[in-house]
């Protein structure tokens, strides 16, 4: 028991040291990464509560991430709304495509979930990419996201931009957390390990696995967002499946079922993804071997190392 | 706890072309502890399954406390009162007993499970769980993941989980499956204390603790009730000899 | 009349390459995510071995065969590693594995399209009924109606076919039987990857091989597969003919809604079929 909390200080104390070390770092570069890193650890954390925590394989989490990134854009370039109502309403995009989604995906379990999550997003990057190309741009995308307003602020300062990103993933890394320890957490969990008993417990499977899988949307609508404000410019690849692909990649590499985990494994695919192509275009490739070997040897991926997992049993829970 | 009322019409379960319960009507005596005795294949724990909302019914109807809840799926009936304990243990084996035990109080306590603060604010709620824990006799357990306990614990976890509920009618399923000898009169002890006050239907192979801890017996051969009634009456049946013969027991 | 061509020799294309998919589910209970890259990798082999020989009967020898052994390598190296495991860390597996194919196709045939000229012998137009249909086309008909035969013999009729089913249905007891299981779990995935380079190089002529096209193809045959049922090699060819004449018949008269047109089967098999439209009660065939 003690043995998770100092692990789970240690995972915190690395990512806060990511955290000040990018902004101690002159210029830009330090938290034009880091920045990167928060927007796509807040996606992962969002995902990891359907993964890890409730169990189920999405493949289909980019539809989730790229929709709330297109409302957030198309009523900000389109309709003039303002930044922090855009994100609201990414979140809510977000969480209704995801109730969407479960309607369809959850009428069937494991493999089946997992592919058919993967076919309704690929459908919606197709309509994304085509039909839908008024509200998207097609495969252009929309340039000129803007930044937030507040305040007084120069958010176009993306030293600036960075402090609030840090905000908005502190408060969400907080909320997840509340929610994972919270008897809503626990029931996910008791789902994953034995949905059979759960339900004779009394626990409405269905709906609660629904409602992770909400949460969950509401959390990629507002990282989508966030990262469309960050690049400036949205694309339909925000949709692509290896959109979905990464951040499972993120979630195992990092620790799925732990909280820090994922956050840790967007640092260490980034910080790859970084490193390696400046060396080789095949970097893509490169972490595709990273992530088989993790999937081997490191069974809990990173967090594993710090909460003392060998390679024993299944995923933690923190 | 109040002891329930529960009763079945007609309840046909098919796999197939297999009919494993085939017209079965029966109501269970309230506050009775009532055990099911059958040759195997007999169709019991499909019964079993059909009143607790693990079997499709291809006819007939449950009632429980006068409510009909064959349509009504598995979480429903608990929250309607009906708990279940299952021949092969289902229990949150990473997790400890006594949290195990917590999450079936939670079950129980809330509706819409509360999101709001952390699960270990809930003290009435710990409280219970440990209640209970206290009742099946593993205090000393509590911190165990529940997958490492010994069998016999494991089986007396599955039962405290299903009694978390408060459950007016209580279903167990082979309670004893796998219990060795050593342990085998704790365990009829802790059945023997749960059931009082409630209405329980048992499926249970020993013989002697069947007929020691009924109060009646209803005996199934081939997805119908053969026969039903005190067990020195069933003991004493022909009919139900001749369908035992060449059993083994 | 074209269209009805177009549709079978669509559906014999998809067949070859969801029955490799079907099998490796339907033997070892993984659903291989990769299947649209080894796709993809014999197309590129078999270009390479046209290229070199200047025969396209050759690449359809050689190509499957490469292929075939590197997919048993990889299943040696990685997935034998994780057959004990819950299932999703096969899926990843796949999945990773995904990523290495793509990035060394790139590495060593670069990212540019690249051209499989349709052999000499089939080349020109056949007149059938009133029509002239491409030669190309008859053959893919042709060849995928005798490769679903043959699979079908294999599985159902053959001494490996029983083996393998053996190994499938309870390892443990297999191998106590003398079955050696490791070495069938390689087989199988090695003949799920043979298969699959065999419909790269059929489908080379006719479509561009390029990076994506592996990507493509792995959604439809998803569909077959869940369609047909998983592991189900009848189901395949029922299903696989199902969505290639319905694709078919896109092309000729709906051309905007091909490619929604397999989403919205697959979706709805799925949600109310998940068994399979054609789904049998027992495994292979």
């Amino acid at each position: 028991m003690t043995r998770r909390i100092v692990g789970t200080a240690l995972m915190g104390l690395v990512i806060a040291a990511m955290i000040v070390a990018a902004w101690l770092v002159p210029g830009e570069q330090g938290v034009n990464l880091v920045s990167l890193i928060l927007v796509w650890a807040l996606f992962a954390i969002g995902f990891d509560l359907v993964f890890g925590v409730a169990g189920m394989m999405s493949f289909g989490h980019a539809a989730l991430f790229g929709v709330g990134g297109y409302v957030a854009t198309n009523l900000m370039v389109f309709h003039g709304l303002d930044f922090m109502s855009a994100l609201a309403a990414a979140a809510v995009g977000g969480a209704l495509l995801a109730f969407g989604l479960s309607v369809f995906a959850m009428r069937v379990s494991g493999l089946f979930f997992s592919l058919l999550t993967l076919a309704l997003a690929q459908m919606i990057y197709v309509l994304a990419s085509n039909r839908l190309r008024h509200w998207t741009g097609g495969l252009d995308g929309i340039a000129g996201v803007p930044r937030p307003a507040l305040l007084g602020v120069d958010f176009y300062d993306n030293r600036n931009y960075y402090l609030f990103l840090v905000a908005v993933f502190v408060a969400g890394l907080a909320l997840m957390a509340l929610l994972r320890t919270s008897p809503f957490g626990r029931a996910l969990r008791a789902i994953q390990a034995n949905d059979v008993r759960a339900a004779q417990l009394g626990y409405n499977v269905n709906r609660l696995r629904q409602s992770a899988f909400i949460v969950s949307g509401a959390y990629a609508g507002v990282s989508g967002a966030l990262l469309a404000s960050l690049m400036f410019y949205i694309s339909p690849q925000m949709l692509h499946w290896t959109t979905s692909g990464d951040v499972v990649i993120m979630a195992v590499l990092g620790g799925k079922g732990t909280l820090l985990g994922p956050v840790l494994g967007v640092a260490l695919f980034e910080l790859l993804k970084e490193e390696l192509s400046q060396y080789t275009q095949y970097w893509y490739g490169l972490i595709g071997l990273v992530f088989i070997l993790a999937t081997i040897f490191l069974r809990h991926g990173i967090a594993g190392l710090f909460l003392g997992r060998g390679d024993e049993g299944k995923g933690g829970s923190s | 706890m109040s002891a329930g009322t529960l009763k079945c019409n007609d309840i046909r379960v098919s796999f197939g072309g297999l009919k494993a319960v085939d017209g079965v009507s029966y109501e269970f005596r309230p506050g009775k502890l009532t055990g099911i005795i059958g040759p195997n294949g007999a169709g019991k724990t499909t019964l079993m399954n059909a009143l607790s909302g693990h079997a499709a019914t291809s006819g007939g109807s449950v009632i429980l406390g006068g409510r009909d809840v064959t349509r009504l799926p598995v979480h429903e009936r608990t929250r309607a009162g009906l708990g279940r304990s299952f021949q092969m243990t289902k229990i949150f084996a990473d997790m400890s007993v006594l949290e195990n035990l917590e999450i079936a109080a939670f079950a129980h306590r809330y509706r819409v499970q509360p999101f709001w603060a952390p699960a270990r604010r809930f003290r009435a709620v710990r409280e219970r769980a440990e209640a209970v824990l206290e009742e099946i006799g593993l205090f000393r357990l509590a911190r165990r993941p529940a997958g490492t306990l010994s069998h016999g614990d494991q089986r007396a976890l599955e039962v405290g989980l299903a009694l978390l509920s408060d459950p007016s009618v209580l279903l167990l399923d082979e309670p004893l499956a796998g219990v060795g000898r050593d342990q085998l009169d704790g365990a009829v002890a802790l059945i023997e204390k749960i059931v009082r006050g409630r209405t329980v239907l048992l499926i249970e192979h020993n013989m002697d603790v069947v007929m020691k801890v009924s109060d009646e017996l209803v005996v199934m051969v081939r997805g119908r009730i053969l026969s039903a009634g005190s067990p020195a009456g069933i003991r004493a049946d022909k009919a139900v000899r001749a369908a035992y013969l060449g059993e083994e027991d | 009349m074209s269209t009805i061509v177009i549709g079978l020799s669509l559906s014999f294309l998809l067949f070859l390459l969801a029955a490799g998919l079907t099998l490796v589910f339907g033997m070892l209970g993984v659903i291989n995510f990769a299947h649209g890259a080894l796709y993809m990798l014999g197309a590129y082999v078999g270009y390479q071995v046209a290229l070199t020989s200047g025969s396209f009967w050759a690449a359809l020898l050689v190509a499957p065969l490469v292929v075939a052994a590197l997919g048993a390598l990889m299943e040696r190296s990685t997935l034998s590693q994780v057959y004990g495991r819950d299932h999703i860390y096969q899926v990843l597996l796949t999945f990773g594995l995904i990523l290495v194919i793509d990035d060394a196709t790139k590495l060593v045939w670069g990212m540019d399209y690249k051209q499989v000229p349709t052999p000499d012998l089939l080349a020109g137009p056949v007149e059938l009924f009133g029509a002239m249909i491409p030669a190309y086309r008859l053959f893919i008909i042709g060849f995928g109606a005798a490769v679903s035969i043959l699979l079908f013999l294999l599985l159902d009729r053959s001494k490996w076919g029983m083996m393998i089913r053996a190994a499938s249905a309870d390892p443990d007891m297999a191998s106590t039987l003398g079955v050696d299981v490791a070495r069938v779990r390689t087989g199988v995935f090695a003949f799920g990857a043979y298969l699959a380079a065999m419909g790269g190089v059929v489908a080379a002529p006719l479509v561009p091989v390029e990076l994506g096209m592996g990507f493509s193809v792995i959604i439809d045959c998803f569909v077959v597969v869940v369609i047909g049922g998983l592991g189900s090699i009848r189901g395949a060819i029922l299903a696989s003919l199902l969505l290639g004449m319905t694709r078919a018949a896109g092309y000729t008269f709906a051309t905007e809604w091909v490619e929604l047109i397999t989403f919205v089967i697959l979706i709805a098999t799925l949600m109310f079929r998940p068994q399979g439209l054609f789904s049998t009660k027992g495994r292979a065939a």
